[in-house]
């Protein structure tokens, strides 16, 4: 057996794709890759494939992992050749790295999930206090949103402590850029929907793009895919 | 193109509307010579799951001069936003609204969903009636099984289709591309379209009425057929089984290939309306389906596949077709299955090997709880059968069955609804005395339909049952099917009901459809958006008694509405049924039996094939 991890990409209309969704398909690109995926043993047998956190409906994503377990050794090129071969517009392997040692798995190790905000304040004649409503945010020792809760009904949650960073990026010609770094995994996370909806002042409906997934021991971060080697 | 990016974020599973899946075609819009939408009046998940479309889909895209694309119903959240947004419905592949077309076809699967039809219309820019439309607006044509009586929705329609539509597409759009090049009138291109056989231009019939409602005559214009004779591909081996198939992102309905063993079916099962319009029987072969098989699984990456056809298991080569695929993919972890697997029609050894040794639940369809009852639908399934199937099914590791009735069938006594109670009782009991250190783990579930009396079928003269004997004969089921491991499942009685009137409705009912729409009826077929009140409602506008139509005996020699339209099984012999299932004789199958002169093979000039190559003369 060996484990291959890959970065991938999911963008443009492949957003409105949930994450189950993806899963199942995933299952179907790897078959018309004709690659030899490793099941598993039982009545239902499936693939052995590990996802990363869920990327949420509607965000696009250029840093996306999958761990894959196949039954012999594949030539990496070839592996994202056969892939982006087969796969539906939208979707795109970007590398892959073969594991050197026994992987954890993605959803434990991922800690730090970053994203761009684009067009923001497209509309906007003053896009400078969209700037000062996230520095107001950040000032906040208790930020609230409501979440469905699992019984039914809901509970508000304070989402303060999983925001780690913000960046505010002037792009000319296009309009200012937020960057928003957050904390994702076991710990819990602030959806980057969520996150606009804390806004006190207008904005426009932005393009959200998950541009990284860290994994952040305190001191350095690293991509999942250092991990492998 | 269509901007809906904005209105996608908002709306729920809006990868119902993005296309873009594995395997769509999207062909360029401005070089296509005729551009088709294909339309299902409900959602992507129950219309991307049906096999015609697919067919059809990839038939007329393999064409270098034609495009097809998809439209589906947009569920109320959706279609709340176009309104809101003065947008149009428009097409999966080029989001271009359904009025830019040349040709809307929609499927009519059942009556229910002729609201949903009225309504895409009407998002799609499209005047509902056929004569409001002029030359710049598609032709609308119909096709499916309602399309065998299509009178009901037909001022709406310019052309329905009767029958496989693969070969017949094709002279459709020739003469559309030709009539495009010489700027014909739509008039004109009606009269052309008239001559391809199968197509039926309801302008051109004049329907006339007795004071008392029914039918004084259909009058046939001058230079049209005076009956409309169903298509069929008379030889399936040489019709190709498309190589391409679309795979969804979002889990529909029927998420799996679907592979289509063969077409038709002669048991001759009175009631079912399938089993008259849809013969003779034609197998494909098993290396056939097979190269198709791998090819499709190739293209597709998907790892479940189904046997499709109208009753799978009669496939006269079923255990050789289910050895070979079992020994080429098993090892490969592709999932083989039959859409509903039918103990009473397979035995318990390969039900097993479907199951992939999973024991949920098996399904019998006995239809009928007495054997008189049974003999009188033609199905001539004893008692013995059902408890022997039974207890192999148990004695196979099976602990819960699912049991299929009708209630209501012609000549149907109370005797007859207890007897469902008893039947499923005995096979109860049956497997408590097998599963002897378990017998709660027993469970036996009767799911219970109203019998609906459908068009060409032998019982299209009978009445329906009224809502309140339906009632009365739920209640007394109910009454003696209580206890411990029996569970009882109906259909909504009503929803029957409201099929029964358009099942066997004539063109006046086109008002009732239309106010219904317009009163806000949609999904009609989904319980959460049924609205039995705004239908009432409906028909006390239009006048119309609905009784008239689904609960009336009907004589033989009454003129039916769709007695211009030929399904190919001839009246005479439907009448003999009907005389036969009176006096409850059974007719045997075509396939084992001699022919019982249905009419289908001389007047289609085809005969029966099956896949070892012993077809009937
Ligand atoms: S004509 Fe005879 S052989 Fe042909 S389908 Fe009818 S009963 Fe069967």
């Amino acid at each position: 057996m060996v484990d291959y991890r890959l970065r991938y990409s999911k963008q443009g209309e492949l957003r409105f794709i949930s994450h189950l969704d993806l899963v199942r398909g995933f299952e179907r690109i790897l078959r018309r890759a004709g690659l030899p995926v490793a099941y598993s043993e039982g009545y239902n047998p499936h693939p052995k494939l590990g996802f990363g956190p869920a990327l949420p409906l509607g965000v696009e994503s250029v840093a996306e992992y999958l761990d894959m377990e196949f039954t012999r050794s594949v030539d990496p090129e070839e592996i994202i050749a056969r892939l982006n071969h087969v796969m539906p517009p939208g979707l795109r392997a970007l590398e892959l790295v073969e594991a050197a040692r026994k992987l954890k798995p993605l959803t434990a190790v991922i800690n730090c999930a970053v994203y761009r905000y684009e067009g923001l304040a497209a509309g906007q004649d003053d896009p400078e206090r969209i700037r000062r409503e996230v520095e107001r945010l950040w000032k906040q020792d208790t930020l609230l949103v409501t979440r469905k809760a699992k019984g039914g009904g809901t509970k508000n949650l304070n989402v303060r402590g999983f925001l780690k960073n913000w960046q505010w990026l002037e792009q000319p010609g296009s309009g200012p850029v937020l960057c928003l770094e957050t904390v994702i995994g076991n710990q819990g996370t602030i959806r980057p929907d969520e996150f606009l909806r804390l806004f006190a002042v207008p904005i426009d409906t932005p393009r959200i793009i998950r541009t990284d997934l860290w994994v952040d021991d305190g001191i350095n971060r690293v991509s999942p895919l250092a991990l492998c080697r | 193109m269509i901007q809906i990016e904005e209105i996608l974020a908002r709306v729920e599973k809006p990868s119902r509307y993005t296309g873009g899946e594995w395997g769509m075609v999207k062909k360029d819009w401005t070089k296509a010579q005729v551009r088709v939408a294909l339309a299902f009046p409900d959602l992507y998940e129950v219309g991307q799951s049906h096999l015609g479309l697919r067919l059809l889909y990839d038939q007329i895209n393999q064409h270098p001069d034609y495009l097809a694309e998809r439209v589906y119903a947009p569920w109320i959240d959706l279609e709340d936003e176009l309104r809101k947004a003065a947008k149009p419905l428009f097409s999966l592949e080029s989001r271009r609204s359904l009025a830019e077309f040349d040709l809307v076809g929609f499927t009519l699967q059942y009556e229910l969903s002729y609201t949903n039809i009225l309504n895409m219309m009407d998002l799609g820019g499209i005047p509902l009636a056929a004569r409001e439309r002029g030359s710049e607006h598609p032709l609308l044509i119909a096709g499916g099984p309602g399309a065998y009586n299509p009178e009901p929705i037909a001022e709406f329609f310019d052309l329905f289709f009767l029958g496989e539509g693969e070969e017949a597409i094709l002279e459709i759009l020739a003469v559309l591309a030709r009539a495009k090049r010489a700027g014909l009138s739509k008039a004109q291109v009606k009269k052309e379209l008239s001559k391809i056989p199968g197509v039926y231009v309801p302008e051109f019939y004049e329907v006339s009425y007795h004071q008392d409602g029914t039918l004084a005559g259909i009058r046939a214009a001058e230079g049209v057929p005076v009956r409309v004779t169903k298509r069929i591909v008379a030889d399936l081996e040489q019709c190709p089984i498309p190589e391409q198939q679309i795979v969804p992102f979002t889990d529909i309905v029927h998420d799996r290939i679907m592979l289509e063993l063969f077409r038709g079916c002669t048991r001759g099962c009175r009631f079912c309306q399938a089993g008259m319009i849809y013969r003779p029987v034609r197998e494909r072969s098993v290396p056939t389906l097979e190269k198709a098989l791998d090819k499709l699984l190739k293209q597709t990456g998907y790892g479940e596949v189904s046997l499709t056809s109208l009753s799978s298991s009669d496939y006269s080569e079923i255990r050789q077709l289910v050895a070979r695929l079992m020994d080429c993919y098993s090892a490969e972890h592709v999932n083989i299955s039959l859409p509903s697997l039918r103990i009473d029609a397979f035995p318990a050894d390969l039900a097993e090997r479907f199951q992939g040794g999973r024991k949920s639940s098996l399904t019998f369809a006995p239809e009928a709880g007495t054997e008189r009852m049974r003999r009188v639908i033609n199905k001539g399934v004893t008692r013995e059968d059902m408890l022997s199937a039974a207890e192999a099914a148990f004695r196979g590791g099976w602990q819960r069955l699912k049991l299929y009735f009708m209630m209501g069938l012609p000549t149907e006594t109370d005797e007859d609804i207890i007897g469902i109670a008893e039947l499923a009782r005995e096979v109860l009991n049956l497997g408590k005395g097998i599963w002897k250190q378990r017998p709660h783990a027993v469970q036996v579930s009767v799911s219970v339909s109203v019998f609906v009396p459908k068009p060409h079928t032998p019982f299209q003269w009978r009445p329906q049952l009224s809502l309140e004997e339906v009632e009365r004969r739920q209640r007394l089921l109910a009454d003696h099917l209580k206890g411990r491991g029996l569970e009882l499942h109906w259909h909504d009685a009503r929803t029957s009901w409201l099929e029964g009137v358009f099942a066997r409705g004539d063109r006046r009912l086109a008002a009732v459809v239309k106010t219904a729409w317009e009163l806000g009826c949609r999904f009609d077929g989904w319980a959460e958006h049924f609205r039995f009140d705004l239908w009432l409602e409906a028909f006390r506008r239009s006048g119309l008694e609905p009784d008239f139509y689904a609960n009336r005996q009907r004589s033989y020699t009454e003129i039916l509405p769709w007695d211009h339209l030929d399904a190919g099984v001839c009246k005479e012999f439907l009448q003999d049924e009907d005389r036969r299932a009176e006096a409850g004789l059974l007719t045997p199958d075509c396939r084992q039996a001699a022919c019982s002169a249905c009419g289908v093979c001389p007047g289609l000039q085809v005969r029966p094939s099956l896949a070892g190559g012993e077809g009937r003369g």
